[in-house]
């Protein structure tokens, strides 16, 4: 599972006011190379909860990988960014691309559900009494 | 008694839980179906979908989630549904994680943009109607001139009429009351016949002559008046004199003709 996939994901339970952001708890997790694409992370940056990403990239143990302010538009259409290893495109792009969570779970943060992420998927799937109605 | 009774529908379906054939691991099985009813069971549409809802739930989530939320949750998901669910990341094994999504929004842009613009549209004040000037006194002035010209009011008119060119007099020394004379008198000129026009001008003698004169000098200006009276008097009498004539002429041609 990506940090992209965890930074959308929420909770739907029964007494989840919110259900997001979901808490991270790693116990493997890779990297695998990805193809940069600037224009798909300018896209994306918008729609992307900044402080949830940081808090996930702190629990992987990476703490210096992103700053705490989002990058700007500047930073990302930058010259060079994409090959500079450094840059704040690169960066974001391994944040949301590259890690992946092997094994794991999501934590609910109203309900303390847990939803085990097994072999790089995550497990959502709800009781019957846990389901809204 | 049993040839007339119909055969109930058979409304059920019969599953057996059994390996993925050519699984590595034991544990990831699949729901078969060992029956040949017709009944359709909904969720359970082909052996794909029904194979890789199984995998979903008993595979990954055998101890949190039991089979029966699964058979009524999962189902064949619409194609653009499954290729958002792999753009994120998410298997595609049936179950619909988007259903678990937050609410997604513009996070940089939250606190502006957006909004509808006002049009401004500014108010036209219609314009005060634009009042004429005062009524022009200069004017007023004239027209009481033209009445003391008229020459058919009475003794009494005449009078009256005297005593308001004596009051004229004084503004006849102005050069305004000068010009403004001349103005109405040149419409008058122009427009009137030749005896209105020798009036006008006898008019202006006269004022010429009184605004030259004492005050014992008003006797004249009223004999003048009444000269004028006694003239049209005569040729008044001398136009019904020639409308006598022609009636006569008239009964003479009938008597002739009889």
């Amino acid at each position: 599972m990506r940090l992209l996939t965890h930074n959308m994901l929420a909770s739907n339970a029964r007494g989840a006011v919110t259900g997001y952001p979901l808490k991270l708890q790693v116990v493997k997790w890779s990297t695998k190379e990805a193809e940069p694409n600037p224009e798909f992370l300018r896209g994306m940056l918008p729609k992307i909860d900044w402080p949830a990403l940081v808090a996930a990239t702190q629990a992987l143990g990476l703490p210096e990988l992103l700053p705490e302010a989002p990058p700007t538009d500047a930073e990302l259409s930058a010259e060079g960014a994409a090959a500079d290893e450094g840059s704040a495109l690169r960066r974001l792009h391994r944040a949301l691309l590259e890690i992946h969570i092997e094994e794991g779970a999501l934590v609910c943060p109203d309900t303390d559900r847990c939803f085990p992420i097994s072999r790089g998927v995550p497990n959502m799937l709800l009781h019957e009494d846990e389901v809204r109605n | 008694m049993g040839r007339g009774r119909s055969r109930k529908p058979r409304n059920f379906a019969t599953f057996r839980l059994c390996p993925r054939p050519g699984a590595a691991d034991a544990s990831d099985r699949v729901f078969f179906r060992v029956d040949n009813n017709p009944y359709y069971v909904p969720g359970f549409a082909d052996d794909d979908v029904l194979g890789g809802a199984a995998a979903a739930a008993v595979g990954e989530g055998d101890d949190d989630a039991p089979s029966s939320s699964a058979s009524g949750e999962t189902g064949p998901l619409p194609d653009h549904v499954r290729r958002e669910i792999l753009e994120l990341g998410l298997p595609d094994d049936g179950y619909d994680y988007l259903a678990h999504l937050r609410e997604i929004r513009p996070s940089i842009s939250s606190t502006g943009g957006g909004g509808a613009s006002a049009a401004f549209l500014p108010v036209r004040r219609h314009a005060r109607a634009h009042f004429g000037p005062p009524v022009d006194v200069k004017a007023y002035d004239a027209s009481r001139v033209r009445i003391g010209s008229s020459g058919k009011e009475t003794t009494t008119a005449t009078a009256a009429a005297v005593e308001v060119e004596v009051t004229r007099i004084e503004n006849a020394i102005d050069p305004d009351v000068a010009r403004l004379l001349e103005e109405s008198g040149e419409p008058a000129l122009a427009g009137s016949e030749s005896e209105s026009e020798s009036e006008d001008d006898d008019l202006e003698e006269d004022f010429v002559l009184v605004a030259n004169q004492d005050d014992d000098d008003f006797v004249l200006v009223e004999i003048e008046n009444q000269f004028e009276e006694e003239e049209e008097n005569i040729a008044a009498a001398d136009d019904s004199e020639e409308d006598g004539l022609k009636n006569g002429e008239c009964k003479v041609g009938n008597s002739a003709s009889a």
